[in-house]
């Protein structure tokens, strides 16, 4: 599925308010309507929208939206949904010409992640399903990693993630997979995720920590951005900052160490143990 | 001692994996250079817009796992503290006060537990139960009922010195006879050394660690007590058809 349409008939379902105050003293009108039934369209079209995030690999999406003859358009991403102002579609152009563009992009253009491939090579394959202890009708994807401090491109086999923090419409919706390292045949882990703008890479954090001998955190393998971004458009320049939307840039990390949750202790001194030597980690002294 | 500069700043139940005997942290997203003194500007933005629909709060100025997120912090709405080292040790100790109570054998009854469980997902009382079980300091821990006794030890130690930072009795008494030794109590508070030997010396316990007293799934009281009369309506009649597959699926679990 590329993208949805949502049809109402009734003009209190209106999810945006058109930018008219509604009483005279009201300075500033709030985009989205505080009405119930306004909320709950908003609510319908954003639990569509992110159905498709959570269900596909996806870097954006499109969807349209209609009351009586009023129609917008909206772009979805994991930093915000961009919604267009209001045309009558009965008679500007603009919903056919949406169709047409669409229909006529790109894969990529349409929103769909193209970095996770099929997998081509059947013996790889194989050798993927048993070290990730698969069924054979699991999906498989190949997703290179391209390092930002090497530049080498490294290659791995992932099926579902174990993870399910990218089920959320916004925000880094990461999604961590166990993946068949194709170099070096090993079980590591892949981290998919859209990083913060302004925050530290998580793989230089990983570099910088292993350098300076820190005991306790995971083992570093490679770390780079995808190349997708999203939340970053010329419509937020005259907003002002503190009001943008979030900038996200897609990016992967894979590491050596796969662990079991701190949830699954199998005595209580486990339990503490591992926080503490977790404690070690947070936060480097050169104990003797 | 050399330190490495860098704080977590997300130290929660599900970024301490197990591996063997140690753990290790994960998630480094949203560390930040200790050398940084003040809140980076946009750090401040990302958590308006997080919890913008939070009415009763001015402004929410903490990042990371809530349920773990340091009283002080929650109770920071003016922005004056910076999430320090002493914000990510008292996330440790809510890390394993936590998992004490949902999965460590305790004397707990379901009600309490859920009780207890809510607190640190409240977004309304979270910061003032956790400021209250800390000024109890080790009553609040003896009141879980931990079967294994080094683990209500070692937290009993940990909350008679985080009740330090929260005025505990204990504290208010030592202040009023050595006001240096209190001020010393909390500032052992903000660094590594004093949770790190507690924690250390307490592991030595050869016949604690002999123990195979792993996880315990423990009941737990399901009610919807903490939802709006208007959440609990539509969670009812959205999607009926739903509702029923759970249920039934619940009720297989149960049984198989």
């Amino acid at each position: 599925m590329t993208g949805f349409g949502e049809l109402k008939n009734e003009a209190r379902d209106e999810p945006f308010t058109l930018g008219q105050p509604l009483y005279s003293f009201d300075t500033e009108v709030p985009f989205e309507s505080d009405t119930m039934c306004g909320r709950d369209t908003r609510g319908q079209i954003t639990l569509y929208a992110n159905a498709i995030q959570a269900t596909q690999f996806r870097t954006h999406s499109f969807s349209f939206f209609i009351n009586r003859t009023n129609c917008r358009l909206i772009h979805w991403s994991r930093s915000c949904a961009i919604v267009t102002e209001e045309f009558d579609y009965t008679k500007s152009p603009w919903l056919a010409e949406f169709f047409w563009r669409l229909s006529h992009a790109s894969k990529a253009a349409r929103g769909f992640d193209t970095t996770f491939t099929s997998t081509t090579n059947k013996t790889e394959e194989k050798k993927a399903r048993a070290a990730l202890h698969l069924k054979n009708t699991d999906a498989l994807y190949k997703v290179v990693v391209n390092d930002d401090v090497t530049g080498k491109d490294t290659f791995y086999i992932v099926s579902k993630p174990f993870t399910n923090n990218h089920i959320f419409p916004v925000g880094r919706g990461t999604r961590c997979f166990k993946a068949y390292d194709c170099q070096t045949r090993a079980v590591v882990l892949l981290k998919d995720t859209w990083r913060v703008d302004k925050y530290e890479k998580e793989g230089s954090v990983y570099r910088e920590l292993h350098k300076a001998g820190v005991r306790n955190i995971a083992t570093f393998i490679a770390a780079g951005d995808v190349g997708h971004v999203c939340g970053e458009t010329e419509i937020f320049s005259d907003v002002p900052e503190v009001k943008r939307p979030r900038v996200h840039f897609h990016y992967r990390l894979v590491i050596g160490t796969i662990g079991t949750s701190l949830t699954q202790f199998s005595s209580t001194w486990q339990l503490v143990s591992a926080t503490t030597s977790a404690l070690i980690g947070n936060f480097l002294f050169a104990y003797p | 001692m050399t330190k490495a500069k860098i704080l977590h700043k997300d130290i929660s139940s599900g970024n301490i994996l197990i591996v063997g005997d140690a753990g290790i942290l994960i998630d480094w997203e949203l560390c930040r250079r200790i050398d940084t003194e003040t809140a980076r500007s946009y750090e401040k933005t990302v958590s308006l817009f997080t919890f913008s629909t939070i009415a009763w709060s001015d402004c929410l100025v903490y990042q990371g796992t809530y349920q773990f997120v340091s009283a002080r912090l929650l109770l920071n709405t003016t922005q004056e503290h910076v999430h320090n080292v002493g914000d990510d040790l008292e996330s440790f100790v809510h890390v394993l006060t936590w998992a004490a109570i949902k999965y460590a054998s305790n004397e707990l009854t379901p009600a309490n537990r859920s009780h207890h469980l809510k607190n640190f997902d409240s977004v309304q009382y979270a910061a003032f139960s956790k400021v209250e079980f800390f000024q109890r300091d080790m009553l609040a821990i003896e009141s879980i009922g931990l079967k294994q006794q080094p683990l209500s030890a070692v937290l009993e130690a940990i909350y008679t010195g985080f009740g330090h930072r929260y005025g505990s009795l204990e504290h208010k008494k030592l202040k009023k006879l050595n006001q240096q030794a209190a001020e010393a109590e909390l500032e052992k508070l903000e660094t590594h050394d004093w949770l790190y030997n507690t924690l250390r010396d307490a592991l030595e316990d050869s016949e604690w660690k002999a123990a195979t007293d792993g996880r315990v799934n423990q009941e737990v009281l399901e009610d919807d007590k903490y939802l709006t009369n208007r959440q609990k309506n539509r969670k009812k009649s959205m999607i009926p058809e739903y509702e029923e597959e759970l249920n039934s699926n619940a009720k297989r679990s149960r049984r198989g």
